[in-house]
C-alpha cells in the first residue's frame, strides 16, 4: 500500500529535526499553511490528510477503524513508518488530531521527541461534575444534521460559487477537495469519532514533553479543559494564546509560531 | 452613526466581526430576530448568536474556509431568537474592511421554508438510499435463489435424460427396446436420405419355449443375452439392435440398402450358430 499516496503526504525541506503536522477535524493539511514557512529553514517538515480528508484516497477508508480516534493514529503511525521515522520527531496537532498524536506517542514513546497541541481536547462531552468538555451528546447530533444540510450545498453549488470565479476550475476544485470531496458519510464517522472519543485515560501516559497552546476563547474547548490536560500530563507546559476561536494556527499563526519557537529552544529533553 | 443608518438600510439581519468573530455592528433586522440592542451585541462574539452544534461547525468549518478563501455562502447555520429558540438561516461571509481594520461581513436569511424543504429532501434521499439498499439486497437473494434453481434444474435435466434413455433399453440384454426403436425409425422419417435406402431384419428364436423348459429360465435368459451379444457385435455404430419382445428381435439399419441387408444378415447368422446350449452349438 502506497501510503504517501493514500494519505497525501507532502514532505517540505530537508532539515532535521522533522515536525509532523495532524489537521483536526474539517480541514486538511492546508490549515498549517501560516505556520509552515516559519521553519522552512530549520526543520523538515511533514503534512498529510487522514483518510478520508482533503486528497487522501477514500477507498482506504474504512468505517470500523476510522469510527475509532486509534484508527486516525494509525495513520499518523503510518505515515512515519512511510517517511522511516522512528524517533525524536516533533508532533503538531490540532484539536482531534492532539488525541491521535497522543494515542500514536503512547504506542511509540520513542516516535516524539516533543508534541505540540493546538486547542486539544480529550474529551469533548461534559461529565459532570469532574469534567466538562463543552458539549453535550445531542449538540453533536445537530452537528451531524447540519454537516449533511450543507453537504449537499457543497457538493453542487457551493464550491464554485465561494471561489467567486465562475468556472475557475483550480480554485474550486481545491475548496472542492478541502471539504466537499469528503463524502458526507467519511465526514460524519470523523464527526462521531472526534466529539463522542473520550481520551482522558490515556493522558498520564504520555511520556514526552508536551506543549499545551490553548485559545483563550475557545468556543469549542472550555478554559478548564487546558487545565486538567496539564495537570494530568506529568511532562507538560500549558500556554493560553490570546486568541478567540478555535484555530489560532490560521488566526494568528505568529502567536503559534513564537510559542513553537520558543519552546522548541527551551524543550526540556525526556 | 453613518454606518449605522447603512446597516439599517440593508434589507436583512446583518453584522460586522472581527477576525475572530466579535462583533463590532449590528442592525435592526438582527435584532429583530435574535434581540437585545446593537450595544448589547457589541464586542460580543458570533459564538454566542449560535447554537452548540452551529458553534462547532462555525469553527471546524466556516473560520476556516473564510481564513482561507475570504467569503462563503449559502451556507446553513443556525441562531438564537430571542427566546434562545434556534432559527435556521442561511449567511453570507466576506472578508472586507472596517474602520480601517480587517472585517468580517455577515448577512443572514431567515429559512424557515427552505430548511424544512430540504429536511425533507434530506429525508427522502435517505429514504430512497435506503430502499436502494433493500432493493440491491433483494436483488442478491434473487440472485442466489435464481442459482440454485437453475442447479435444480439442470439436475432435473440430468436425471430426465437418464431416465429417457433407461426408458429405451431392454433390462436384460442392454439392447435398445421397442420405443428405442420407435424413436429411431420416426427420427428416420424425417431423413429424407435415411428412409431412402433403411432396412429392417426381424428375427425370432425358433423353440425357444424348449431351451426355457429343458435347462431353465436362466440358461434361457443366458442365451438371449448371448445372442443379444452377437447381434450387436454383427452390426455398425448408427445401426440398432432391439428386444422387440420376448424372443424376437429387431435390427434396424437406417441407410442401408436390401444388397448391404443381406450381408449383414449373413454375418449374423453365422455369428449366431457359435452359441451352445449347454455346450451344444445350436445352428
Amino acid at each position: 500500500m502506497d501510503i504517501i499516496k493514500r494519505n497525501n503526504v507532502n514532505v517540505q525541506g530537508t532539515e532535521d529535526p522533522v515536525i509532523v503536522y495532524a489537521h483536526g477535524f474539517g480541514c486538511n493539511q492546508n490549515m498549517w499553511d501560516r505556520i509552515t514557512p516559519a521553519f522552512t529553514r530549520s526543520h523538515r517538515q511533514v503534512l498529510f490528510d487522514y483518510v478520508g480528508s482533503g486528497k487522501s484516497d477514500a477507498s482506504f477508508f474504512d468505517v470500523e477503524r476510522y469510527s475509532q480516534m486509534q484508527g486516525y493514529a494509525q495513520d499518523i503511525l503510518d505515515v512515519c513508518d512511510a517517511l522511516d521515522l522512528h524517533r525524536d520527531a516533533i508532533f503538531v496537532g490540532h484539536s482531534v488530531s492532539c488525541s491521535a498524536g497522543i494515542l500514536a506517542s503512547i504506542l511509540r514513546p520513542q516516535l516524539f521527541q516533543c508534541m505540540v497541541l493546538v486547542g486539544p481536547s480529550p474529551c469533548f462531552l461534559n461529565h459532570p461534575p469532574d469534567y466538562l468538555g463543552g458539549f453535550e451528546r445531542e449538540d453533536l447530533e445537530g452537528l451531524l444534521s447540519l454537516m449533511e444540510q450543507n453537504y449537499i450545498g457543497w457538493a453542487n453549488y457551493l464550491a464554485p460559487v465561494v471561489s467567486g470565479q465562475g468556472n475557475d476550475g483550480k480554485v474550486s476544485t481545491e475548496l472542492s477537495d478541502s471539504f466537499c470531496s469528503t463524502d458526507p458519510i467519511l465526514a460524519s464517522v470523523f464527526a462521531k469519532t472526534t466529539f463522542f472519543s473520550d481520551n482522558r485515560a490515556d493522558l498520564p501516559f504520555v511520556n514526552c514533553p508536551v506543549l499545551i497552546l490553548q485559545h483563550d476563547k475557545d468556543a469549542l474547548v472550555p478554559l478548564g479543559v487546558g487545565d486538567y490536560m496539564h495537570q494530568v500530563m506529568k511532562k507538560s507546559r500549558l500556554e493560553i494564546l490570546d486568541v478567540a476561536g478555535h484555530c489560532g494556527h490560521m488566526s494568528h499563526p505568529e502567536l503559534v509560531i513564537k510559542a513553537m519557537q520558543d519552546y522548541f529552544y527551551a524543550v526540556p529533553s525526556r | 452613526m453613518e454606518v449605522n443608518n447603512l446597516m439599517n438600510q440593508l434589507p436583512c439581519p446583518a453584522l460586522i466581526t472581527d477576525a475572530t468573530g466579535r462583533i463590532l455592528i449590528s442592525n435592526t433586522y438582527l435584532h429583530q430576530l435574535v434581540g437585545e440592542t446593537v450595544e448589547f451585541w457589541y464586542q460580543k462574539s458570533l459564538d454566542d448568536l449560535c447554537p452548540p452544534a452551529s458553534r462547532i461547525f462555525l469553527q471546524t468549518h466556516l473560520w476556516p474556509i473564510l481564513y482561507r478563501h475570504a467569503s462563503l455562502q449559502e451556507i446553513h447555520l443556525q441562531l438564537y431568537d430571542s427566546r434562545r429558540q434556534s432559527v435556521p438561516v442561511l449567511v453570507n461571509c466576506q472578508k472586507s474592511t472596517y474602520n480601517g481594520q480587517e472585517g468580517y461581513f455577515w448577512v443572514f436569511f431567515v429559512a424557515h421554508e427552505r430548511s424544512r424543504f430540504e429536511s425533507e429532501l434530506l429525508k427522502a434521499r435517505r429514504e430512497a438510499q435506503q430502499m436502494a439498499e433493500d432493493l440491491a439486497q433483494a436483488n442478491i437473494q434473487l440472485s442466489m435463489l435464481h442459482e440454485q434453481l437453475s442447479l435444480y434444474v439442470k439436475a432435473i435435466e440430468t436425471e430426465n435424460t437418464q431416465l429417457t434413455v433407461l426408458s429405451q433399453i431392454d433390462p436384460l440384454t442392454g439392447l435398445g427396446n421397442r420405443r428405442a426403436l420407435e424413436n429411431s425409425v420416426a427420427s428416420c422419417q424425417q431423413d429424407a436420405d435415411c428412409i431412402q435406402g433403411a432396412s429392417l431384419l426381424m428375427i425370432d428364436v425358433d423353440h425357444f419355449k424348449v431351451i426355457n423348459d429343458e435347462h431353465g429360465h436362466d440358461e434361457g435368459d443366458r442365451i438371449l443375452v448371448e445372442l443379444a451379444h452377437q447381434l450387436q457385435r454383427s452390426i455398425h455404430e448408427k445401426d440398432l439392435a432391439v428386444r422387440y419382445g420376448g424372443e424376437e428381435f429387431v435390427i434396424w439399419l437406417p441407410s442401408v440398402g436390401r444388397a448391404d441387408a443381406e450381408t449383414v444378415a449373413h454375418n449374423l447368422h453365422n455369428n449366431v450358430r457359435q452359441i451352445t446350449v449347454r455346450s451344444r452349438l445350436i445352428g
